[in-house]
């Protein structure tokens, strides 16, 4: 019987150790608790080209911003080498583009297309930097003068991560050295004060243009063409206000408007020009083969 | 066990998870480049005296109160050896949120 009774209990099927799994479980539900809700990773000491795209766009109009109230292209440029863009005045362009069909401010508009029309001048090439040598932005003044330091722009590896537990205080980061910037003279602006007129207005017949437009041209006394001019269109239900300079590639005085065919236009080119009005798409080629063309206008600068 | 999972919860949560490398807040911007970001809010003002726009972008950069911060780029500032004229524009700025905020009485002046 004893015999019996003992291998009665050795056949009984033997139960797992569920309470070891119950309290792992529990344990990894702590802890992910702990380190998504309670104290989730928080990034700090980034640097601007990690910065979120409408962040960066944040940034490039302040920068854009301060370089109209200081007209330090070298400044601006070092600034906006922060943020790594490879096509800096198109970038810029594009955000002032961007701006625009956003309806944003005609001040910030306008300071973005005036950057991106000092960074494509010529003359601003002389004062390009290498690429790759970030500099602190602002002037030192414990450097020698004209001897550029350059100092690591934070790696991506190098950013800390940290939790949001406050972190024991230690020794502050090491911070780079500022990078002596000379105080050079911006690339001239245009004399927003004379009034433009209109120098030519040509028909363009292009038959591979599917929409036309309003090809704008704006040149200063000397034949230049000048950035960062405001541009109103008004037609029968519209006005627009767009600017020169936003496509660079073109000509830093350049502008355009779609326009629509049988539709009359007015035009004014800055704020003391006279109003152009009775602009229209031109009809070009005959017959069957006409088809609507643009139209291009030249301003310059009494 | 309870132990070592909350351990492997940790680890995951603050080692493994983390993949996000770039789309980061202004306010994770390196204190030198906070301070930059101020000294150029400061720039604008000097030229505009738009007070009340220097504050909006103060507050973009982050939460703290905007004397603080034009308070810390002028101690960062210095740190880094910032031109006098930078310095200078960053006290105007600090003056004037002084004026304009007369509740938020700084600690002290660097």
């Amino acid at each position: 019987m004893i015999e019996d009774d003992y291998y009665e209990e050795d056949e009984s099927p033997r139960q797992p150790p569920l309470y070891l799994l119950t309290g792992l479980v529990i344990g990894l539900l702590l802890g992910l608790l702990i380190s998504l809700v309670i104290a989730p990773v928080q990034v700090v000491d980034t640097s601007p080209f990690l910065l979120a795209e409408a962040e960066k766009d944040t940034y490039r109009l302040l920068i854009a911003r301060a370089f109209q109230a200081e007209p330090n292209l070298e400044r601006a440029r070092a600034r906006l080498g922060l943020l790594r863009d490879n096509l800096l005045p198109q970038t810029l362009a594009d955000q002032a583009l961007r701006l625009q069909s956003a309806g944003g401010s005609e001040a910030d508009i306008r300071a973005l297309a005036e950057l991106a029309a000092a960074l494509s001048a010529p003359q601003s090439a002389v004062l390009t930097q290498p690429p790759g040598l970030p500099t602190s932005p602002p002037s030192g003044g414990g450097d020698l003068p004209g001897t550029p330091q350059t100092f690591p722009t934070l790696d991506l590896n190098q950013a800390v991560w940290t939790a949001t537990l406050p972190p024991t205080p230690t020794s502050p980061p090491p911070t780079p050295r500022p990078t002596f910037t000379p105080r050079v003279q911006p690339s001239p602006l245009p004399t927003l004060g004379a009034p433009f007129e209109l120098a030519e207005q040509t028909p363009v017949c292009e038959a591979n243009r599917a929409q036309p437009r309003l090809l704008i041209e704006v040149q200063d006394s000397a034949g230049k063409p000048v950035p960062g001019i405001a541009i109103t269109v008004a037609w029968d239900g519209g006005i627009e206000t767009f600017f020169t300079g936003l496509m660079p590639s073109i000509s830093l005085g350049y502008a355009d408007f779609d326009m629509e065919a049988g539709v009359v236009y007015s035009l004014r080119v800055g704020e003391l020009s006279e109003t152009i009005n009775g602009l229209q798409a031109p009809t070009c080629g005959e017959g069957s083969e006409a088809f609507t063309g643009s139209l291009r206008l030249l301003f310059r600068q009494r | 066990m309870i132990g070592i999972g909350a351990a492997a919860g940790i680890f995951y949560g603050w080692v493994l998870r983390p993949t996000q490398t770039s789309g980061f807040a202004l306010h994770t911007l390196r204190s030198d480049y906070k301070a930059d970001y101020v000294l150029m809010t400061a720039e604008i003002y000097r030229q505009d005296g738009d007070l009340a726009a220097a504050l909006e972008r103060l507050r973009a950069l982050e939460d703290a109160p905007p004397l603080r911060q034009v308070q810390q780029a002028i101690l960062t500032g210095q740190q880094l050896g910032y031109a006098r004229s930078d310095i200078e524009t960053l006290a105007n700025l600090f003056q004037a949120l002084q004026k304009g905020l007369p509740t938020l009485t700084p600690s002290a002046m660097p």
